[in-house]
């Protein structure tokens, strides 16, 4: 079973991705902002994170840059799932090395869709 | 009382059952918003207080869009635009855009008190009499000595 880590500030977003997640099989854990994640990422293996953007201590960017740091982390695929769509914004999580870029308001059949592609 | 429609998103997910949580989410970065913004120095405003007032609407607006709440969604997402560009320094903060910023933090709370309002009802109505950010247009470059006058 493919492990998750979702990261958002917010509980219900995290609640609602969690509930989509594991109703597709998913095993997942929950971080509330980059830095939880990032604590809870050296101490197990993921096999995709899927998280916001704009989080308190760390943001999504940050935290992708600092998990393609980790050599267990180098080719895992990292989704940043948000509401901001500008251009740069996306070219800077690029650069730090996100796999892909979600907008929300996002429909749970788009994310297991996207999730099954990943994992093909 | 607003539309309380079951509002099922794809994949059959039940998204109502995650409502009640989304509240009482909304309703504690509104309060936090509220009290921030009273509470922030127009003449020296902190990038860190600016940068968590614009988190706090950009969370109301995320969720909002994503559980069906039209009129919040677009609310917080007007406030949003208006707070990315004060933390950017692309404007200064004022008097009258803390106000409006504040008037549109108190319409919001309506929403959600009264279930959230999905693009209608009379809350909705209230909401749209009160001035909003996108009503106002904002002049003035970053902090800076000279500042233009402000429409609204």
């Amino acid at each position: 079973m493919q492990s998750i880590l979702t990261v958002d500030d917010s509980a219900s977003m995290r609640q609602m991705v969690t509930f989509t997640l594991k109703s597709a099989g998913y095993h997942v854990v929950e971080a509330v902002d980059g830095q939880d994640a990032l604590e809870k990422s050296n101490s197990r293996d993921f096999d995709l994170v899927l998280t916001d953007q704009n989080m308190p201590r760390m943001d999504g960017i940050t935290l992708t840059r600092n998990l393609r740091n980790n050599p267990k982390f180098k080719t895992t695929p990292i989704l940043i799932l948000t509401t901001e769509s500008s251009d740069q914004m996306k070219q800077a999580g690029r650069t730090a090395g996100a796999t892909g870029w979600l907008v929300k308001p996002f429909d749970p059949a788009k994310l297991i869709e996207v999730m099954k592609k990943v994992f093909r | 009382m607003s539309d309380t429609n079951t509002d099922h998103g794809g994949a059959g997910i039940d998204l109502s059952q995650f409502y009640q949580v989304f509240f009482e989410e909304a309703g504690e970065n509104l309060d936090r918003m509220e009290q921030q913004l009273l509470a922030v120095d127009i003449e020296a405003a902190d990038d860190e207080e600016l940068n968590s007032i614009f988190r706090c609407a950009h969370s109301v607006k995320g969720g909002a869009a994503t559980f069906g709440f039209a009129d919040v969604a677009e609310l917080t997402h007007q406030m949003e635009t208006l707070l990315d560009r004060l933390r950017r320094h692309e404007l200064t903060p004022t008097a009258p855009m803390v106000d409006v910023l504040l008037q549109a933090s108190q319409a919001s709370c309506a929403c959600r008190q009264a279930g959230c309002c999905r693009g209608g009802g009379p809350i909705a109505a209230a909401a749209g009499k009160r001035r909003r950010p996108s009503d106002c247009t904002w002049s003035g470059a970053a902090r800076g000595p000279a500042e233009r006058p402000e429409r609204c």
